[in-house]
């Protein structure tokens, strides 16, 4: 394992905390150990641990890394938006520090955000949203089982026609 | 290459086993007519439907080499050409049923004012059939089938004795009917083609909300199922399967005498004889097939010495829009998958007094993917990132709701469909060409759409995500395809009689969507069943008495 790789792991294992359900370390298959260290922090900048799992917890690491090689275009823009920040020099600011530089390309602040930007947060929400950390223990969602009865809506107050 | 014939002649030979083709195939074999019905798939197993897999769990079985069924064609199977900047975007499914298997489901009857219209305004020919006659079929498809919906009636929705039990509108539904009643605009339950109770036979809906997967149950109606299993039951039906049709085959008298076809996995070219061909592949290829059956009698297609099959595609004029009720904001989370899709339905709406009218036909709305889905792809479109957003999110994600208008296309010459002089698909059929476009007709409909949109979400008070006023989705993409083969009583302006048998080819029949002179505003699924049904009620007492 060449030098920055290692340094690049030992950074991720810095920086992202413990996970919720102890996801598995993933190696990454597309991107370098550099840019997936970098990637991983931004998609937990970009949905975070609170009281529920955040990006990293949920996997959706490993999960931008296979999207990524399914999609050239994609893989090019994430690891160029990667570099845009600096590359693992990113993950040796402070928090507040990854927090500013996020929010100076999220359009937060009126420009309109970086085509980079976009596109992680478009990857990072339909990823963690998909998977039972974000679907069911963060949004709640309880579907896609078999019922004798649908009961729908149950309240006479949104029924009312005026 | 070596071209298998089949020695035997068929009394009747359908292509295609959709909607049309299968109730095509139903109709004539339980009135005691042999069929042989061409698929360019094979039946999807239902044992191996993803209906019961959660989104989290498709990572997991993609990983171990596990797949669903492949519903949808690949366009590099055939290509679809289209000019640059003008996509038009052909969903097609080969396999028995065809798109039935995976459709929406809604399940609309034409109004009488629908089949009126275009004789009413003088755009392009009147329907040569009247709801009066169409009325008796609709009655029978719903009562065969199983429709469920309200007791509603409107002028453009007319009422029905045969529904099923209509699922419970989720909050949000309620919600924005209410919101639609203040701004003046009427919503009434939806109509669904899903079982919601046990019906000859199916078995009804379970509301587990995953039928664009394919229904493990066949609680809704698809024509695998619900026509070719009975009309394979009579003994009077042959299904060959993985037979891609190239070409109607015409004889020295100029009538179809069969279809030349290619083996999807062998490549092998077939030919199988026929006394009466029934085209039913859907609308687009359907007029592919015909337009590419040209033989000496039929130099630009069969029965198109008028040109008028491939032209007059016309389609619907779609988009969406989204936002979150405040009623249900931070609310609790319930189970809102219910038939999957909308509960209710916005019929075409009028302006009272015809207020700012200036377009020709009109709209109707559904409003599918409320509330609690599988996932929160509308996260995109708020802004920021962070704790913040997780909470927006969190808050947005039972309050969502979603209005998708559908408006007419118009029917125009040059909206057409042709076949490339040169490039050819694997088996070696000529590649079609769509050339597609809107009017100003659609683009002032737009308008009102947006308008109609914009007064609902407004009067609900709804949160409305960011959208661009007059944008619409790709064409093509309600995949309501029709108007390139039309039924009329002028043979020089349309293909087909009144009941889709061709002007010049007394022998073919065209039961599709293709087959409509409009598009309409609605699903059209329910009337193509209708019309396949009348049609080939039609031609099974022309063959009796002799005369086809």
């Amino acid at each position: 394992m060449s030098a920055t790789r290692r340094d690049a792991l030992k950074v991720l294992a810095a920086t992202t905390s413990l996970p919720f359900a102890a996801q598995a370390a993933t190696e990454p298959k597309n991107f370098t150990a550099e840019e997936f260290a970098v990637l991983s922090r931004l998609s937990d900048l970009i949905l975070p641990r609170t009281d529920t799992p955040g990006a990293v917890d949920a996997g959706v690491p490993a999960i931008l890394d296979e999207a990524a090689g399914r999609s050239p275009a994609l893989w090019d823009t994430l690891r160029e938006g990667v570099a845009s920040l600096g590359g693992a020099k990113f993950l040796s600011q402070s928090e507040a520090g990854q927090n500013e530089a996020v929010r100076r390309i999220s359009g937060l602040d009126g420009a309109a955000p970086a085509p980079f930007f976009t596109a992680l947060k478009n990857q990072v929400i339909d990823a963690y949203y998909s998977t039972r950390e974000g679907l069911v223990t963060e949004l709640g969602y309880h579907g896609n089982v078999p019922l004798a009865e649908f009961p729908g809506c149950t309240h006479p107050e949104h029924q009312r026609l005026d | 290459m070596q071209i298998r014939t089949s020695p035997e002649i068929a009394d009747v030979l359908i292509v295609g086993s959709g909607a049309a083709g299968g109730m095509a195939a139903w109709n004539l074999t339980r009135q005691g007519v042999n069929v042989t019905l061409l698929d360019a798939g094979e039946r999807f197993n239902r044992a191996r439907f993803w209906t019961h897999v959660r989104p989290w769990e498709f990572r997991t079985r993609e990983a171990r080499g596990l797949h669903p069924p492949e519903f949808y064609l690949q366009p590099s199977e055939q290509p679809v050409l289209t000019p640059p900047g003008r996509p038009f975007d052909l969903m097609r499914v080969w396999g028995r049923g065809g798109k039935t298997n995976v459709w929406g489901r809604v399940a609309l009857r034409y109004s009488d004012l629908n089949f009126r219209e275009p004789a009413l305004d003088g755009w392009e020919i009147p329907w040569p059939v009247s709801y009066a006659e169409m009325a008796p079929y609709y009655d029978r498809v719903e009562q065969l089938i199983g429709v469920c919906g309200g007791d509603d009636d409107e002028p453009f929705l007319p009422g029905s004795r045969y529904h099923l039990p209509p699922p419970n509108p989720r909050c949000g539904e309620y919600l924005i009917r209410r919101a639609a009643h203040h701004a003046g605009v009427k919503i009434v339950a939806g109509r669904r083609a899903v079982v919601t109770r046990e019906h000859n036979g199916h078995a009804p809906c379970h509301f587990c909300g995953a039928c664009g997967r394919g229904c493990d149950i066949s609680a809704f109606f698809n024509s695998s199922d619900y026509l070719l299993e009975p009309a394979l039951a009579t003994g009077r039906l042959t299904i060959v399967d993985h037979a891609v049709a190239a070409e109607v085959l015409t004889g020295d008298d100029g009538l179809a005498s069969g279809v030349r076809y290619f083996g999807r996995q062998t490549r092998d070219e077939h030919t199988i004889h026929a006394r009466r061909v029934i085209v039913a592949a859907s609308c687009v290829d359907s007029t592919r097939l015909l337009l590419n059956s040209r033989g000496t009698r039929h130099p630009n297609g069969i029965a198109n010495s008028n040109d008028v099959i491939g032209r007059y595609l016309c389609e619907q004029i779609r988009f969406h829009m989204y936002g979150f009720v405040p009623e249900l904001m931070g609310g609790p989370v319930h189970n809102d998958d219910g038939i999957s899709g909308a509960h209710i339905y916005m019929p075409r709406f009028v302006p009272a007094g015809g207020k700012g009218r200036d377009y020709l036909r009109g709209y109707g709305m559904q409003f599918w993917g409320f509330g609690a889905g599988a996932g929160a792809s509308f996260a995109k479109q708020l802004p920021g990132f962070g704790a913040d957003l997780k909470r927006a999110v969190k808050q947005r994600y039972p309050a969502l709701v979603a209005l998708h208008p559908y408006g007419e296309v118009l029917p125009r010459a040059d909206n057409r469909i042709t076949l490339d002089p040169v490039r050819k698909d694997a088996y070696g059929i000529p590649l079609m060409r769509i050339e597609y476009s809107i009017g100003e007709n659609e683009r002032k409909m737009a308008e009102a759409m947006y308008t109609t949109c914009e007064e609902i979400l407004h009067a609900a008070k709804a949160e409305v995500l960011p959208y661009r006023r007059g944008s619409l989705d790709v064409n093509g993409a309600a995949i309501h395809e029709h108007g390139t083969c039309r039924m009329g009583t002028d043979p020089k302006r349309s293909a087909l009689n009144r009941y889709c048998q061709a002007h010049e080819v007394k022998n073919l029949f065209v039961v599709d969507g293709a087959s409509f002179p409009t598009s309409t505003e609605k699903n059209p699924t329910l009337t193509i069943l209708a019309n396949a049904w009348r049609a080939t009620d039609y031609m099974a007492a022309e063959m009796a008495a002799g005369r086809v």
